[in-house]
């Protein structure tokens, strides 16, 4: 069974959200519920590929463990001087951002550029020490001047191991497609893996200090987003599953649910399907009797491309969301109008959110601030195009190890490194709020995003066929 | 301690607006963006020890002068 394209999917989807709603409009905790359903979704997810599900249920167990195993070692470490603040175990504030998410066209993710929304007010946590500063992390005390490092590898070491064996099923199986083979491969894996990731990265930051094997697999193996994204986060995911909404709360999250799953459908179903008519009629139409005729059709096609796949992925997007709800689960919004976008910077705010929040939050903060913390890079502007040729680059070859998906990212990482140094002129700085100046700016935004999407397509291809 | 906090975001931001106007949104009015609030973080570690990991705060907790020197007073 195929998720969102397979009738039996829906009519599955249909029978299991009228128990979740019931459970939801009662006021009652939809926890348990919430697995069964997913692991079943699951179990005829790889009914046809029982190889795959296999992988998949070793993937589960592995990383339950070694994310266990992190956990225990590292608050067993032996910490002094820590004042043991007050921990929350997941997000205190979520009343204020709730509506933002599913009601108004408010980017509720973008601004965050500090990271999504966490505990409010609350205090760092405790982070076990491993030197003898109070609050070291990552093995660096930030009292002491920098280079000079306290004994503190074997953490960092422990960290890196465990995010290794995290990727290896990822770098295995995405390595091992090269060679038309699915070694340790399975449908979702590509998700899943961001998923383990951050939790093991949190972990590492102190910032999550249980893991109970219910939410844990209840977080993993959340069908919804599970083939294709959005990529939600463990401590909003937890939260979300461990609070039961008040029923007034329950009723809107439901309708608006349901609304946004009725979009993505109509994404889906009807506009997707128009663009992706149009993606091979439009060459077609106007022929090749001249090369303009060809080089127009051309154009047209890889428009329409860029629309089909917007609607297509956005679809798929708003029905998981609208899905969630029923669930009692807040799935963070995927598009924000990405071809509103005045510039690349805010384009990357619009487009795939989840992805590149994960992306911007987990690799390129850690590596501008590793760059800063050992001063590797001298200059600031420097460091952050290091920062986005890595980011983008990383992002290309997660979607496929192929020629084409390197060079889409390491299309957009030269964009946004451009866009990084021609802010600093005076010219962008005179006239970045003239309406002429937003208006070209856009229309160049739009044709290289477009240009973008011709190279993840492969229809500009660096390969050649 | 505020003082020496103050030069900082001021040269973060690279602006003595901020010595005046201690509630606007940092954000908002371009003072910072996602690269800048790294180098916000990297320097308050250095200058006075306060570890915030990146994803810790949400983005409107730490948006002005008079929230950034909160976060980091409580945490002193």
């Amino acid at each position: 069974m195929t998720f969102f394209t397979d009738p039996a999917f829906f009519v599955l989807l249909v029978l299991a959200a009228i128990p979740a709603a019931i459970l939801g409009f009662l006021g009652r905790s939809q926890r348990f519920y919430l697995l069964g359903v997913s692991l079943l979704f699951l179990a005829f997810l790889f009914s046809k590929t029982p190889l795959a599900g296999l992988a998949f249920v070793f993937y589960l167990a592995l990383s339950f463990s070694v994310s266990r195993l992190f956990l225990y070692l590292r608050s067993s470490r032996p910490s002094q001087s820590l004042q043991a603040p007050p921990s929350l175990p997941g997000r205190a504030d979520l009343g204020s951002d709730t509506p933002g998410r599913y009601g108004d066209d408010r980017p509720q993710a973008s601004p965050n550029l500090l990271g999504p929304s966490y505990p409010a007010g609350s205090k760092p946590p405790a982070i076990p020490g491993i030197a003898k500063s109070s609050r070291t992390r990552n093995g660096f005390s930030p009292s002491e001047p920098a280079g000079s490092k306290p004994p503190a590898i074997p953490e960092m070491a422990l960290f890196l191991v465990v995010v290794g064996i995290l990727l290896l099923p990822l770098v295995a199986y995405k390595a091992s497609a090269l060679f038309d083979a699915s070694l340790l491969g399975f449908l979702g894996i590509s998700y899943i893996t961001f998923k383990t990731v951050q939790v093991a990265i949190e972990i590492h930051d102190g910032l999550i200090k249980e893991l109970g094997i219910v939410d844990y697999l209840a977080f993993l193996v959340f069908f919804p987003p599970f083939t294709a994204g959005p990529i939600m986060r463990s401590r909003d995911f937890m939260h979300d599953i461990r609070t039961v909404p008040q029923q007034s709360d329950y009723r809107e999250l439901f309708t608006r649910g349901l609304l946004w799953f009725l979009i993505g459908v109509f994404y889906k179903m009807v506009c997707s399907a128009v663009f992706s008519i149009a993606i091979w009629y439009l060459p077609k139409a106007l022929g090749n009797a001249s090369w303009v005729a060809i080089v127009a059709g051309q154009i047209g096609s890889a428009y329409a491309y860029g629309f089909y796949l917007f609607f297509d992925f956005a679809g798929y997007s708003l029905m998981a969301i609208g899905i969630g709800a029923v669930f009692g689960i807040k799935v963070p919004r995927n598009f924000h109008y990405p071809f509103a976008s005045i510039d690349i910077k805010d384009f990357w705010n619009r487009w795939h959110m989840s992805l590149s929040f994960w992306l911007r939050d987990y690799v390129f903060m850690r590596f501008v601030r590793t760059v800063r913390r050992h001063r590797l890079i001298g200059s600031r502007v420097a460091t952050s195009c290091c920062g986005y040729l890595l980011n983008m680059g990383l992002m290309g070859l997660w979607h496929g190890v192929t020629l084409n998906y390197l060079a889409y990212g390491l299309y957009h990482g030269l964009l946004l490194a451009s866009h990084e140094l021609f802010q600093r002129t005076s010219f962008f700085k005179r006239h970045k709020d003239t309406k002429p100046y937003r208006i070209v700016s856009w229309l160049v935004t739009f044709n290289l995003v477009m240009l973008g999407f011709a190279i993840f397509s492969g229809q500009v291809s660096l390969s050649g066929h | 301690m505020e003082e020496r906090l103050l030069a900082l975001i001021a040269e973060v931001c690279d602006s003595d607006d901020i010595y005046e106007r201690r509630d606007i949104d940092l954000f908002e009015a371009g003072l910072l963006d996602s690269m800048a609030a790294i180098d916000l973080l990297v320097s308050i570690e250095d200058e006075f020890g306060v570890v915030i990991a990146p994803t810790e705060l949400a983005r409107e907790e730490m948006n002005s002068v008079n929230k950034v020197l909160a976060r980091v007073q409580e945490r002193l």
